[in-house]
């Protein structure tokens, strides 16, 4: 059973009447979960308060209908960070859809929910959505439910620890390297400064979080940040240091303005550099929902529902995992980043690497071995075959074309020395080098041209092997 | 005189006075005068003893006693009820007791209101609080139905916004002054409400409905144009401009400085918005481009002396100083 057509034009009534009218079938179930991603048409266009009676209606119904597996990630969510008190009551009564010896381990989240809401309870109904006026006939609060929850489950005190419930890092997403739309996405820094999203997120791995300043619950985006704060120590005191990019983008781009980006950054201890930047986007933020399917949902331009999502982007940009909803363990993240770096050092493109290899041979060779003048071009002629005094006629560009192309050779030597830490190769290419313009272009020397041309050729080929990179240390337990 | 002595002299007098005043419970005795019980009683720290305690609760539910009295023995518990449970519930029931006395039912609700800074009890009891509240935003008493709002607001409860909001566009009983509900609104502004606050810019007769509604379009990036017409225009009443320009200068403050200059250098201006202009450069502008704003500045030490404003004289002699403009 699919849930009937609703859209953001729905009237909340309606939807409210067709959960409540519900049976207690696996495929109402499905209908109902299907509702709860936050990205969903549903929501689009809804008020934060309108959205949220939605949610807590459909999380209450599970009560009654059973608990289907693929809601504890939601209800979980509410119990870990939520303070609605509609929507945290709505959750624990959820779990009493599902059977008492299954759901004990959620009760460190019910302890956990509890001081959430300590000062923050109040009183809703389940039984009249939308109450017009107040007293209504029937009303509880989060806590009576929370208390209810751990009742049913034959808890008088637990121990505070809390347990590994769900995975909640989803597998890999995608493994398409950053193209198309979202590579041109332009976004702004904390500095003002524009770049495009492939720009920062190609050539290393990277760890990108979402937040938005005006998030008025503390357990998400002031904690997320805070929280990749912790990461950035972490990555800096591993070894790790810009060789993984750390980034939010804000979800709400027509506010959170360079100026805003910066202060919540640094307010919760995040250093800005040219590997942790906070970014909004200044076109595109609907290819960027769309390519990371964000789990979040607008009213106009503001949010006004979301999830807390990180994601792990690898080398070429494409996302190789995440972790949504609930709060992700920084030790967690880190190995996982710590196992694409090592990827990342040791596969480098085969295809690649023996290209710049050919290349750095090949040009320099050019250039040792082309004739400087007519006469001499005249002898390889006749060498080769071909009679007659014929000047190319590009000759007075080619030189000089060819001596350009050596020295972006070399560039690009320094910058794979730079990542990978090698020196010798670029010290061995550098020399090559001058040898080649002494030998070929000033001295005439052939001998010394020709050795230019092999010490290029040695250190291409010495910076395109992969380097076996120990391990960084293990990050310090939190 | 000696310090020691000094001390004496107090003590003994306040001894004195003390044992010539009526003890808590002689103030509790209907023999005795209301106006003597009501000084009494106000002056008084509160019941020690729990039978003091009871009988301030006789006084207090006695329909027959004065209700200045009443109210008095209800103020006199306050400390008592701190973290008193009983207490607490026996406050939030007469709150919402209609039957009692209107003063009385305020009284409680002052006291409530109080004791929500320093009662740990109360504050685990916010859901019962929040739902006592709620039920007196249809009270037909004014300051109740105010104090109840304001702080079911303050609380960002979402039934008072929904009621707040039902009360501007006439789907619900008016409940307080329509510039009162938007002031109400602000203290949780959602998105949803800003195409009905740009409405009331646009259309509202009333500059204080307006001001309130500018006010809280601060916050919504996509009226900027719509502040910025307002913030222009002089046929526009001056605390709306004035408001305006506070919304220009949180959502775009280049925008707002480019803007407010033009105001500042234009003599046909109101001097209130010049003169608030001028207070905002001193606080929120780019020092460096203020400073280095040789006709601003040059046309600022003219106008001083010669403007009849004092507020924009004062804002000129501020920013002066503040940029060192000689």
């Amino acid at each position: 059973m699919t849930s009937p057509h609703f859209s953001s034009a729905t009237p909340e009534e309606a939807i409210a009447a067709w959960v409540r009218a519900g049976s207690r079938s696996e495929q109402f179930r499905a209908a109902l979960l299907a509702l709860l991603p936050e990205q969903v048409l549903l929501y689009a266009g809804r008020s934060t308060n309108e959205t949220t009676r939605i949610r807590g209606h459909i999380l209450a119904t599970f009560e009654r209908i059973g608990l289907p597996t693929g809601v504890l990630p939601y209800v979980i969510e509410e119990l870990e960070s939520g303070r609605d008190a509609y929507l945290v009551a709505a959750a624990a009564k959820a779990i009493r859809g599902g059977h008492v010896s299954d759901c004990k381990y959620l009760v460190p989240f019910l302890n956990k929910a509890i001081r959430n809401m300590q000062y923050l309870d109040s009183p809703v109904s389940f039984e009249t959505y939308k109450a017009l006026r107040w007293p209504v006939a029937q009303s509880t609060t989060a806590l009576r439910e929370i208390q209810r929850t751990l009742a049913w489950l034959n808890i008088d005190e637990e121990k505070d620890t809390v347990v590994d419930c769900c995975d909640t890092s989803s597998p890999v997403l995608r493994t398409v390297p950053v193209s198309g739309s979202i590579a041109t996405v332009e976004l702004e820094d904390q500095d003002g400064k524009r770049l495009r999203f492939s720009d920062f997120f190609v050539g290393r791995p990277s760890i990108v979080v979402f937040f938005y300043s005006r998030c008025d619950n503390p357990n998400k985006c002031s904690l997320t940040i805070a929280g990749l704060a912790r990461l950035q120590e972490a990555l800096d005191s591993g070894n790790l240091k810009d060789r993984v990019a750390l980034a939010a983008i804000t979800y709400d781009p027509l506010y959170d303005g360079p100026a805003r980006l910066r202060s919540f950054g640094e307010h919760r201890g995040v250093r800005f550099g040219e590997s942790v930047r906070f970014f909004r986007s200044t076109s595109g933020l609907d290819t960027l929902r769309a390519h990371f399917d964000l789990g979040a949902n607008f009213i106009g331009s503001i949010v006004n529902r979301h999830r807390i999502e990180l994601f792990i982007l690898d080398a070429r940009g494409a996302i190789v995992g995440s972790f949504n909803r609930l709060h992700w363990d920084r030790d967690t993240v880190l190995q996982q980043v710590e196992v694409l770096v090592q990827q990342n050092s040791v596969r480098e493109p085969a295809i690649r690497g023996v290209a710049v290899s050919v290349l750095s041979g090949v040009v320099p060779g050019l250039i040792a071995l082309l004739p400087k003048c007519p006469l001499c071009l005249g002898a390889y002629m006749a060498a080769l075959g071909v009679g007659g005094l014929q000047l190319m006629p590009s000759w007075p560009w080619l030189l000089p074309a060819l001596t350009l192309i050596m020295f972006v050779q070399l560039f690009f030597v320094f910058q794979r020395s730079k990542r990978s830490g090698r020196r010798l190769p670029l010290a061995v290419s550098i020399c090559g080098s001058a040898a080649v313009l002494a030998g070929s272009v000033f001295l005439t020397l052939p001998v010394v041209a020709s050795s230019g041309v092999a010490l290029i050729v040695f250190g291409s080929l010495v910076n395109s092997i992969p380097r076996n990179n120990p391990l960084p240390p293990q990050a310090p337990a939190r | 005189m000696d310090v020691k002595d000094y001390r004496k002299r107090i003590e003994q007098r306040l001894a004195q006075e003390s044992s010539s005043a009526k003890s808590y419970s002689d103030l509790l005795d209907e023999s005795t005068s209301p106006a003597e019980r009501v000084k009494g009683l106000s002056e008084a720290v509160g019941p020690r003893a729990e039978a003091d305690l009871a009988g301030a609760f006789a006084v207090v539910r006695n329909t027959s006693e004065h209700d200045d009295v009443r109210v008095a023995a209800l103020a006199s518990i306050a400390t008592a009820a701190r973290e008193r449970e009983d207490l607490l519930d026996f406050l939030l029931r007469l709150l919402q007791d209609r039957d009692q006395a209107v003063v009385l039912r305020r009284a409680a609700l002052t006291l409530l209101l109080q004791l929500r800074f320093n009662s740990a009890v109360l504050n685990r009891k916010r859901a019962d609080f929040i739902s006592a509240l709620r039920t007196i935003v249809d009270d037909p008493d004014y300051q109740l139905r105010s104090d109840a709002l304001e702080t079911l607001a303050q609380e960002k409860d979402e039934y008072v916004q929904r009621r707040l909001m039902d009360s501007l566009t006439n789907e619900g009983p008016r409940l307080v002054e329509p510039e009162k509900a938007i002031q109400l609104l602000g203290y949780d502004i959602h998105a949803e409400q800003y195409p009905f606050l740009r409405e009331v810019v646009r259309q509202s007769p009333s500059a204080a409905v307006k001001r309130e509604a500018v006010r809280l379009l601060s916050a919504d990036p996509t009226s900027k144009d719509l502040l910025v017409d307002m913030f222009r225009d002089r046929a526009e009443n001056d605390e709306v401009r004035r408001a305006s320009a506070t919304a220009l200068l949180s959502l775009a403050p280049e925008e707002f400085e480019t803007y407010a200059r033009e105001v500042v250098l234009d003599e046909q201006e109101s001097d209130s918005v010049r003169a608030a202009c001028l207070s905002a450069f001193g606080h929120f502008a780019n020092p460096t481009e203020r400073a280095n704003d040789g006709p601003l500045n040059e046309y600022l030490l003219d106008l001083h002396g010669e403007s009849a404003s004092g507020p924009l004289e004062k804002a000129v002699r501020d920013y002066k100083m503040k940029y060192r403009v000689e």
